[in-house]
């Protein structure tokens, strides 16, 4: 009788468990822009950026730079959206194990909004102005001036309190990173994911290969 | 005991132990004080900075040192601050102040005045520290009034005065050349002439044509004074006489007679532009309490008028309310009118923030006062005055345009007549210097016709610079808006009362709030999918596409499934946004927002505005 109930009980506790854990992955994924979920997010792609090879990472942004200027080209954002998206999947599953592709999928979102971002970065105006004004090659002209206006907005955020964080404290930065953006956000006209795109973009790939 | 407690306080020197009095010398407190003053101001207006002193440059430096020493001793000996004050500051029990003292407070059994003795003993500072004192003063003043740019304008005053070059005629006249050579072409010229080039092309020099050269009417190197003088007086002289022949005075006379008609509305006009007086009254009542604690509302309001320009130059996209915040309406409709009107994102501007006024506490009831009785609301809402100010100075508007219109009238008649006269001379058309006159005659005709014509346009109606509106609370849903209309000062306004809702806090109460203020301001201001942002939904294209709301579940690539909501406009519903707290904070307010204010702008001032 009493191992009867022992068992029960366990199967008991088990399905509560199971119940509780189910139900709060399911509003993780119901509610992914939540503050935790956007701190994680950033968090693992600040990892991302970190054990990966730049040579890497700038394959992929040459890759997706191509596919936006071919394969991509829409006056409708949406699909464009969607077009870079199905191309950036395609091009991770080819990465190897699971954990790779997971990898190359965060760092490669980067790559994506930093490319939706562009023109808000450079205006037509300005972009006309690079090309009169220098002798390099557009697509060189073009990275170096994001890089500088990136390397500005980093900048802002680490003249802020929210940047008092150890080196390896990713999670540190993650969630300073999010408080930024998301105060730039309500105060100038860039949205919250082309200032995070941004800052990581700049963070991911100034380090040392 | 006490006295000799006093005495520690007091230290040495000039106390008086038998009458228990201090006699601090007048000199002394006033060099101290005058000092502090100086070092307050430069302080203040950081000239002590040490970043300030070190960017000085060398001969500012030297000066000032040079400037406060001179004029610091000059000073101490003017004033004959070396010797014994007559007059003193006298501290000293009650009981024991001499007679003849000015008695200035008195405090715990002391008494602080006022005496006057030549020969009394008096507490001064040594002679050389009241040097130092005089010297400290003026150096503060000297750091004060003399930076480096002011520095360097004193020191270039002598050449100023030196006559320039360019006022002098050229003095190589002799070998007038006729002709110029293009910069660079030299080489080429030089081809040219050994013959390896056949023609010159683009540096072919250009021949100057000497009869449109003028003759240089200004002072020759050689020329005394006097001539100079004389010529300028000649050159004036016939150029008064062509200016005041019969026709131009009789046309100055009347100009004149007709500016002393209207001498009282040419001031106003004056005073008006000179005080800044405002060009529009708006006004918008709510029940609502005020946003702000009242006193800081009265302050703002008082004593710092100007803060609304700073406020809603600061503007931040959305505001974050507390769900308990009794006054958390009122944030979100000041938030709100800031947006619609005044923030400087919008490419458009509408308003003038001083020239709003949101009445806070009102009785629900106040338009329906107003339109009965608008006069006295307006006195008691102390709106009164604002309201007459500025339809008056639309009137004076409409006067002056009327007066130029005259005055441009008289202007032409005369010239008409001239240009008759010429006519009837036979001299030819086109030609020579009348035909010139006729023609920029036609010319100014035409601007002043423009000019006025524009002005006419510009000025709006009276109910469309001063305008009345309530904004309500209500209990019931969907209440409908109350119309009614007001006479004042010859015109009728419009006066519209809206009710809203009580609103919880969330996205949607803000929406909610922009769109309800929105139609109150501009009733026929309407926002749909044509005027928004988001691109528009198109049959058989996008119906393939997921869904977005289930497009932003998915948990890889977070940020660029965001890119989505540009497409999904919050003010035009979707609904699905307000609820989803997550995507609210992550949502691109300034995307749609921005768009939404250009339309509502573009919509208002077609009815508002200012004179």
């Amino acid at each position: 009788m009493s191992r009867t109930n022992f068992w029960v009980r366990m199967f008991m506790l088990l399905y509560v468990t199971v119940s509780l854990m189910t139900v709060s992955l399911n509003s993780g994924a119901a509610e992914p822009y939540l503050k935790d979920n956007r701190v994680a997010y950033v968090e693992n792609v600040l990892q991302a950026f970190r054990q990966t090879k730049l040579q890497k990472i700038f394959n992929t942004f040459s890759y997706i730079n191509a596919v936006e200027k071919n394969n991509c080209r829409s006056t409708l954002s949406d699909l464009k959206v969607q077009c870079l998206l199905s191309f950036a999947r395609k091009n991770c599953s080819a990465a190897g194990s699971a954990r790779l592709q997971e990898i190359c999928e965060l760092y490669s979102d980067i790559i994506v909004v930093n490319k939706l971002s562009e023109h808000v970065f450079i205006s037509r105006s300005e972009r006309y102005h690079l090309t009169r004004n220098s002798n390099l090659d557009f697509r060189t002209v073009l990275t170096n001036r994001l890089r500088q206006k990136y390397g500005k907005l980093v900048t802002q955020y680490t003249l802020t309190s929210w940047s008092d964080c150890k080196k390896d404290d990713l999670k540190c930065v993650a969630a300073g990173l999010d408080q930024f953006c998301l105060d730039y956000t309500n105060s100038n006209s860039l949205s919250w994911q082309y200032c995070m795109s941004a800052s990581l973009w700049f963070i991911g790939t100034s380090k040392q290969d | 005991m006490t006295s000799r407690i006093d005495k520690n306080i007091i230290g040495y020197g000039d106390y008086d132990e038998e009458a228990e009095s201090l006699h601090l010398g007048a000199n002394s407190i006033s060099l101290f004080l005058i000092l502090c003053v100086c070092v307050i101001v430069a302080f203040k207006l950081d000239y002590l900075q040490w970043s300030y002193l070190k960017g000085l440059n060398e001969d500012l430096a030297f000066f000032i040192g040079l400037f406060s020493i001179i004029f610091g001793m000059g000073f101490y000996n003017y004033w004959r601050l070396g010797e014994r004050s007559s007059y003193y500051l006298n501290i000293a029990r009650t009981p024991t102040v001499p007679k003849d003292t000015i008695v200035l407070f008195e405090y715990k059994g002391y008494t602080c005045g006022v005496g006057y003795q030549p020969n009394t003993k008096t507490l001064e500072f040594p002679p050389l520290v009241r040097k130092v004192i005089c010297v400290g003063i003026l150096f503060n003043v000297a750091l004060v009034t003399l930076d480096n740019s002011g520095f360097e304008k004193i020191k270039s005053l002598p050449s100023a005065f030196e006559p320039s070059t360019s006022e002098f005629c050229p003095e190589d006249d002799d070998g007038l050349d006729t002709t110029t050579i293009p910069a660079g072409c030299e080489l080429i010229i030089r081809a040219y002439k050994l013959g390896y080039a056949k023609n010159l092309g683009a540096c072919e020099p250009k021949k100057i044509d000497p009869e449109k050269m003028q003759v240089c009417r200004k002072r020759r190197y050689d020329e005394p004074y006097l001539h100079y003088m004389w010529r300028l007086l000649i050159s004036s002289l016939k150029k008064q006489e062509a200016v005041f022949n019969r026709e131009n005075l009789e046309k100055i006379t009347d100009k004149f007679e007709l500016q002393v008609n209207n001498l009282e509305t040419l001031k106003d006009y004056k005073t008006y532009a000179i005080n800044a007086a405002p060009r529009a009254s708006h006004h918008i009542w709510t029940d609502l309490p005020y946003p702000q604690h009242i006193i800081i509302q009265k302050y703002r309001e008082y004593l710092d008028p100007n803060y609304c320009l700073e406020q809603f130059q600061k503007q931040t996209n959305t505001i974050a309310v507390d769900a308990n915040d009794e006054r958390r309406n009122s944030k979100l409709l000041e938030h709100v009118y800031g947006h619609l009107l005044f923030n400087p994102k919008s490419k458009l501007t509408v308003g003038y923030c001083k020239e709003y006024k949101i009445h806070w506490n009102s009785d629900p009831d106040i338009c329906e006062k107003l339109a009965a009785n608008p006069e006295r609301v307006l006195r008691d809402e102390n709106a009164l005055p604002e309201v007459k100010k500025v339809l008056h100075r639309h009137d004076v508007a409409k006067a002056i345009l009327t007066l130029e219109d005259n005055l441009s009238e008289i202007e032409s008649e005369n010239d008409n007549e001239s240009a008759e006269n010429g006519t009837a001379k036979g001299s030819a058309p086109g030609y020579g210097e009348q035909g010139g006159a006729r023609g920029s005659h036609r010319k100014r005709k035409k601007d002043v016709k423009t000019k006025i014509a524009k002005s006419k346009q510009e000025i709006r109606n009276k109910n469309e610079i001063v305008s009345f509106q309530c904004f309500m609370r209500s209990t019931e849903p969907n209440r409908k808006s109350n119309v009614s209309e007001l006479t004042f000062d010859d015109t009728k306004f419009t006066v519209r009362t809206r009710y809203f809702p009580a609103l919880e806090t969330g996205g949607e109460s803000q929406i909610a709030m922009y769109n309800g203020l929105a139609k109150l301001l501009a009733n026929s201001f309407h926002y749909s999918q044509l005027t928004s942002r988001s691109e528009v939904k198109i049959e058989g294209v996008t119906k393939e596409t997921p869904d977005v709301e289930q497009f932003l579940e998915k948990p890889s690539y977070l940020m660029a499934r965001l890119d989505i909501l540009k497409n999904v406009d919050i003010f035009l519903g979707n609904s699905w946004v307000l609820e989803r707290e997550d995507l609210l904070k992550v949502y691109p307010y300034h995307v749609h927002l921005q768009n939404y204010v250009n339309k509502f702008r573009e919509k208002y001032q077609e009815r508002h505005g200012r004179l």
